[in-house]
């Protein structure tokens, strides 16, 4: 009888230690962090790359590690997950904009650097000073913090970035271009020689082409697209100048044959991928992210590819333009506040983190110490080109009229590749003048 | 008790009335109230204004748009009912495998927007991996750039849209060919008419009524389209390939005028409306 009950109670000893084991496998599921019977539940609307439904197994394996550590630390607080879908940025960010506004917005999101302006500027995002301290404030670079600072107050946490350069087959290419004429002649010669595209680049209708092409030359001759007052002033004076340069050279590009006009069209990595994996191109504009996946798709990658600033109109001019996510509390709430900051800092914003993060994911972090201590980006010849390169980093304005002015510049873009039209000045009038309506029908 | 429920008709109407004023009447009467005002996603300024309209009546690239939408859906509408009336006629000779051609119709339909136009731009891409191009390569002649010029790229969105939806065309237009009775053709045939008589006095007369619904249901369809040309153009190169409806996507979910949006989306429901109309006389007020 005794053996019976011995036996018993060490079954039911058994089942219960299972349970807790099973427990922490089950604290992280694709729609649930944390204890499904708590009392406190956050909402997170978080982008799928950032959930167990990742596509690779190595960012699952770090969502799980790092999401399962917070809800260790706070088992009486689970956080229902909204998946936001995939390729609908703008329709996310609109629709997060408008539960804001209503008062419904989820108790902390992942939002985009250039939508996040908005956010802080409409008052729904919540200061993060006092969970993270002084010094990790400090540590942001700042081309993040003219974002998303307020008043002294950091009101998102910019979770990674990435960086624009110009890749070059250096097999073929001695000495690489500094300067757009430099470029342009260099194409030709590699188009002549090697019987080749010149220079790629993603110039289609979208945000990529004037985020990776346009703003980065724009910014290198110091053009300014708002003035202190949020007014438009991207077609006045030497901002005017300064687009009407940038958007010359992309088109005499095309216009000389050193790019084909299909890159008019091209709005992802892929076909110039395509063309590196043929060999069929010799340099192209693209972001940080493009070395890995070169890497990926050809054998011998350090060998023929290497990637340096994108040329300039001057060789002494340089600036780059910085994407990447945020993350933002919108609850009012403090006790949420207080675990939706934990969340953040836990899986993307403190060094470790980050470092972490941004390793697994193929990102840039945005702390700069990282570049200093971690070695893997401390050591790295790579890594350290790569952290130089956001000394010279910018941030698309957070301004309510950025999407206006890029989107008139994309459409001009497209017309002036394609020979809808030749008068770049008139286009870029264009841009001023409707940007300006905009500007004064909502003052 | 059952003739008292039939006589109260308008137990039976209140569900229907309901559903149709709260998800239909009243959406329609809020994006018309939306468009004389200046409302932003962030923020519903009361007020009353044409300033939507007058600048986008206005605006420099509108009559392009309007240009580009016109013909979008001319080209798409006219070829989606010959495509899908020629489909429809030869699948109504139960020739073999014509049930398989049934089911790529109805497939080709249920495609979403989204994959139709990736679809479609890896058939045009001019990269190496670009299908159509391959095969024009293949046989010696220059690759067609289907997406970097205005008019080879506006034709390429109009081409995507007939696959889309030439099989929901040929299918409604199916149904009715397997209405018409097969004693109004042998009736013919003992009076001597040849096919193309019988075509054009029996099959299109009988059809005139799908006809219409069909052309209706298309119109409305391809003036809403804006996610496979989304997914393939971006509305570009410039505004090439900007419709109407896409033109309104951005408004909404870029520049978040709200207010803007509802004009492009009350403009759009004008000319609809005008469309249906205008079938609707041409094709007899009796249908």
């Amino acid at each position: 009888m005794k053996k019976k009950t011995l036996l018993i109670a060490l079954l039911v000893l058994f089942a219960m230690t299972s349970v807790s084991f099973a427990q922490d496998y089950e604290l992280v599921t694709p729609e649930r962090i944390g204890n499904p019977d708590a009392e406190i539940v956050l909402t997170a609307n978080i982008q799928r790359s950032d959930t167990l439904f990742a596509a690779t197994d190595n960012r699952k394996d770090y969502i799980r590690k790092a999401a399962a550590e917070w809800a260790k630390a706070h088992p009486n607080a689970r956080i229902d997950v909204q998946v936001a879908p995939t390729g609908q940025i703008s329709m996310t960010m609109a629709t997060l904009l408008t539960q804001a506004e209503s008062g419904n917005a989820p108790d902390f999101a992942h939002i985009d650097s250039f939508w996040i302006g908005r956010f802080i500027e409409n008052g729904y995002t919540k200061s993060l000073n006092k969970y993270m301290g002084e010094d990790a404030v400090n540590d942001f670079f700042g081309f993040t913090k003219d974002v998303v600072m307020k008043d002294g107050e950091m009101h998102a946490i910019w979770g990674e970035t990435d960086a624009r350069f110009l890749y070059y087959r250096k097999d073929w290419i001695e000495e690489p271009p500094r300067t757009w004429d430099e470029t342009i002649d260099l194409a030709l010669k590699m188009k002549e020689e090697k019987g080749v595209h010149g220079f790629l680049a993603w110039l289609g209708n979208w945000e990529g082409a004037v985020n990776g092409n346009v703003w980065p030359l724009f910014w290198a001759q110091d053009g300014e697209m708002f003035d202190e007052n949020g007014r438009p002033v991207i077609g006045e004076g030497k901002n005017k100048e300064a687009l009407v340069n940038s958007l010359g050279f992309l088109k005499r590009l095309v216009d000389t044959g050193a790019a084909p006009v299909m890159v008019s069209s091209i709005t992802s990595s892929d076909p110039m991928l395509a063309e590196i994996r043929s060999d069929n191109v010799a340099m192209v504009a693209n972001g940080s992210w493009l070395y890995n996946q070169i890497d990926d798709i050809i054998d011998d990658a350090d060998e023929k590819w290497d990637f340096v600033p994108l040329p300039q109109m001057k060789a002494d001019q340089r600036a780059n333009s910085n994407g990447g996510w945020t993350w933002a509390v919108l609850s009012d709430d403090p006790v949420k506040q207080e675990l939706a900051a934990d969340y953040i800092m836990r899986v993307v914003g403190s060094k470790e983190a980050m470092a972490e993060r941004t390793k697994v994911y193929n990102y840039l972090p945005t702390r700069e110490s990282i570049y200093e201590n971690d070695p893997y980006y401390s050591e790295n010849e790579r890594m350290i080109k790569l952290g130089e390169s956001l000394e010279y980093g910018n941030a698309r304005p957070a301004n309510s009229l950025y999407n206006t002015v890029s989107e008139l510049t994309q459409t001009a873009l497209g017309r002036l590749l394609t020979g809808q039209t030749d008068d770049i000045e008139a286009e870029v009038d264009e841009i001023q003048r409707e940007a300006l309506s905009e500007w004064e029908a909502n003052k | 008790m059952n003739k008292n429920i039939m006589e109260r008709w308008w137990i039976w109407v209140i569900p229907l009335a309901l559903v149709l004023g709260v998800f239909f009447l009243y959406p329609l009467l809020n994006v018309i109230r939306l468009s004389f005002s200046n409302a932003t996603i962030t923020s519903i300024k009361e007020g009353f204004t044409f300033e939507n309209y007058i600048h986008i009546l206005t605006g420099s690239d509108f009559w392009q748009v309007m240009k580009v939408t016109l013909i979008f859906v001319f080209a798409s509408v006219l070829f989606q009912l010959l495509l899908g009336l020629i489909t429809a006629m030869l699948i109504n000779k139960d020739l073999f495998g014509s049930s398989l051609v049934k089911l790529s119709m109805i497939t080709a339909w249920v495609v979403p927007g989204i994959i139709t136009g990736v679809i479609w731009s890896i058939m045009y891409s001019s990269s190496s991996w670009g299908i159509l191009n391959y095969f024009i390569r293949l046989l010696g002649f220059n690759q067609i750039p289907f997406l970097y010029t205005p008019s080879w790229a506006l034709f390429s969105v109009v081409l995507a849209n007939v696959w889309r939806g030439t099989g929901f065309s040929g299918i409604m237009q199916y149904a009715a060919l397997r209405g018409i009775p097969d004693q109004l053709y042998e009736a013919a045939s003992i009076d001597g008419a040849s096919t193309w008589q019988q075509f054009w006095n029996i099959t299109l007369p009988q059809l005139k009524p799908m006809l219409m619904i069909n052309t209706i249901l298309i119109t409305i369809y391809t003036f809403n389209t804006y996610d496979s040309i989304f997914a393939l153009t971006q509305g570009g190169p410039g505004n090439s390939t900007t419709v109407l409806s896409l033109g309104a996507y951005k408004q909404v979910f870029r520049h978040l005028n709200l207010g803007r949006g509802s004009a492009y989306a009350v403009i759009m429901l004008i000319l609809s409306g005008s469309f249906t109309i205008l079938y609707a006389g041409f094709m007899g007020s009796d249908q």
